[in-house]
């Protein structure tokens, strides 16, 4: 056995234990034959207590007939992961409460930091001059219009999930839930985005089979026009988050203070499982039926018998059959039953909230890496890679606190919730031809944008202050590129080679434009209209556009949509 | 002094009861004492190891809620004195122990 005795672990205590743990009793940790035997009577949930009771230093049952093992029922945790499947099967779920808790939590998951809902820099019509490090939680939709570097303007409609929401929806679980499931926390900072040009002009060949007039000369095929969506890029991010320990002391104090910002939330969420905990057991315990009382009289007497005997088998055998019949007793009626499945959602939402606490204390990504293959229009396919990073200001006016150390206050200043974020990214050609008078390295790109919000609701404090649900948000961005080469501009089938009748092939390029630096310059609004819905409006100057050379100055707008608003439509059904 | 009696815990009525935590990283975030209709806060000390509260008539449930500031599976320990009221497992985060109290 492992004795993990308080005391013994005090040095990884981060707060201040002033607890005289001499007087604590020691908790057991069972050894691997005893959680063997606990797995064998179903009683795994309870293992740690029943090896501290079973402890020769602990045996209270054998010297007082007993035991705190009676209520073990009220180690909330294993017994609703045991016994709520039971209770679902005798009452319908609260769906009222059900979805008032999903408002919340849809709540917490649309308010946090500045988000990038629109498709990638490089792409057509993209109003997102630089990355941010953070995503949807589960879908959003955009559709932009513009450009940045290229000469042509475009249009196009991306579309972003979130690989956790995507997988939690297709498992039929709550999306805005916290899924206890392994490969969670791997997929949720994964997200990927589809773009998809539209309103593209472009032309076909058509064979001709006849002179539709005498006065027309004789044509083998003409050009028709065409109009049509064509995929424009894929991206595929994955978010850093900066890597903590729970005895670092700058996360400690995040988590303090964290936990001070949420400290009402926190307390109601305990309030709600403290009624309904009342509510279940109150009036289940006030009048114990004779079942249960001549099952807890078993389990003494064969509990202390093993007890005495030192054997651990019927000492669990024993409890078991107890812990079964006080079990199925506390959800026998449909009024227990609702219940418990009423203390679980208050549980639940507890735990989603210390969750939030935990992401507060943690902070919001610092970089995220992305993969973008982009197939622009007339332009060779291409593959790109970025960093993101991203520091959000939490403002505050500096002051002095009792000990003399200079601190920022709670009150809302210029930076409160203002984020800048900064990427890097390079460029290479997905295809080279053999024949290319070009090099396979496209551009480097470096890029900066201050965003700053406007209204919404100053949240947190001691330094841990931002802005949620703001009203608009103002950003200023800069870009700038190296291009090793000019574009390369590829020539579709049935160009005709100038001064000729004669049909270019379908890989013919050409190379437009200068290489060197291309600089833009862009200043973007972008409103809230409501929960979820954004209407990005920029402007944007440029010192030349890939093709041509010149200053360019251009509008560009879009409207997105985070799905993640849509919450009471994204329910797992259970 | 609290008293383990059965499926239930006796407290005498009036008496402002102590209670402890033994855990390495779980603290007590907020207590309540009370039945399914109101409830009343224990008071939770600064440091998060202890609580206290007024036993009143009656059957009560003391209701402990504990958090932690990483994911834990930690088995820790409501006591009194050398008695253990509850051995409560961490879930994630956070971990809740009832305490059933009759008051007398």
């Amino acid at each position: 056995m492992i004795r993990a005795r308080a005391s013994a672990i005090s040095m990884t205590c981060i707060f201040l234990c002033n607890v005289s743990f001499g007087q604590a009793p020691q908790v057991i940790q069972p050894s691997s034959g005893q959680n063997t035997i606990c797995a064998k009577y179903h009683v795994a949930g309870e293992c740690v207590a029943l090896a501290t009771e079973f402890d020769p230093s602990n045996r209270s049952l054998s010297s007082t007939q007993t035991t705190f093992l009676d209520s073990q029922f009220g180690n909330v945790t294993p017994f609703i992961t045991e016994n709520v499947k039971a209770a679902y099967t005798k009452y319908l779920a609260d769906q009222a409460a059900t979805l008032a808790k999903r408002e919340v939590l849809q709540a917490i998951s649309t308010e946090t930091a500045i988000t990038q809902v629109g498709s990638a820099p490089s792409s057509s019509g993209s109003t997102n001059l630089v990355s941010k490090p953070t995503t949807t939680d589960f879908l959003s939709v955009a559709a932009e219009s513009g450009a940045f570097t290229d000469t042509l303007n475009g249009t196009s409609v991306s579309l972003q999930a979130n690989a956790d929401g995507l997988l939690k929806y297709l498992a039929n679980q709550p999306v805005f839930e916290r899924w206890e499931n392994k490969y969670a926390s791997f997929l949720q900072p994964l997200s990927f985005t589809v773009s998809e040009n539209v309103a593209q002009s472009g032309a076909t060949t058509a064979p001709v089979t006849g002179q539709g007039t005498t006065s027309t000369p004789s044509l083998s095929q003409v050009l028709l026009p065409s109009n049509n969506a064509s995929f424009a890029s894929f991206t595929a991010t994955y978010a850093i988050y900066r890597k903590y320990t729970p005895q670092n002391k700058a996360f400690q104090d995040a988590w303090s203070a964290a936990l001070n910002a949420n400290k009402a939330k926190l307390d109601a969420a305990g309030q709600q499982i403290a009624l309904a905990a009342g509510a279940w057991l109150v009036p289940a315990l006030s009048a114990l039926p004779n079942s249960v009382t001549n099952a807890q009289s078993t389990w003494h007497v064969g509990g202390k018998k093993a007890e005495d005997t030192n054997d651990f088998d019927s000492f669990i055998s024993a409890y078991a059959d107890y812990y079964k019949v006080i079990s199925d007793y506390l959800i026998s009626t449909t009024a227990d039953a609702q219940n418990l499945l009423a203390l679980n959602m208050a549980v639940s939402a507890y735990n989603n909230a210390a969750w939030n606490v935990f992401n507060q204390a943690r902070g919001a990504p610092l970089a995220s890496i992305s993969y973008v293959y982009s197939t622009p229009v007339q332009q060779p396919a291409t593959h790109q890679g970025t960093i993101a990073i991203g520091d959000l200001f939490h403002g505050g006016k500096k002051v002095k606190d009792t000990n003399g150390q200079v601190t920022r206050d709670n009150s809302r200043t210029f930076l409160t919730g203002a984020q800048l974020s900064g990427n890097f990214t390079a460029t290479i050609y997905a295809n080279l031809p053999s024949n290319a008078t070009y090099g396979r390295f496209r551009d480097v790109q470096l890029s900066a944008e201050f965003d700053k919000p406007f209204g919404g609701i100053l949240t947190g404090n001691s330094g841990q202050q931002t802005i949620t649900s703001p009203r608009a948000v103002l950003s200023f961005a800069g870009y700038g590129q190296y291009q090793y080469d000019p574009t390369v501009l590829t020539i579709s089938a049935g160009n005709l080679a100038p001064g000729t009748n004669i049909a270019l092939p379908g890989d013919a390029q050409a190379l437009l434009g200068t290489a060197g630096w291309l600089g833009v310059l862009q200043g973007k609004l972008v409103i809230n209209l409501s929960k979820g819905l954004q209407i990005p409006v920029a402007l944007k100057w440029s010192n030349k556009t890939n093709l041509l050379p010149g200053n360019d100055v251009r509008g560009q707008f879009g409207i997105s949509y985070d799905l993640s608003a849509l919450s009471n439509l994204l329910t797992g059904k259970t | 002094m609290l008293k383990v009696a059965g499926v239930s815990v006796i407290g005498s009525i009036g008496v402002v009861e102590t209670v402890s935590l033994s855990a390495s990283t779980a603290s007590i975030q907020d207590a309540f004492y009370g039945n399914g209709t109101s409830v009343t806060p224990a008071t939770v000390a600064a440091d998060g190891m202890s609580l206290k509260f007024t036993v009143t008539a009656g059957l009560n449930v003391l209701t402990v809620n504990l958090i932690a500031p990483a994911p834990t599976t930690e088995s820790v320990e409501l006591y009194q004195g050398k008695t253990i009221l509850r051995i409560v497992t961490m879930g994630g985060l956070t971990g809740t122990g009832l305490i059933p109290i009759m008051g007398q």
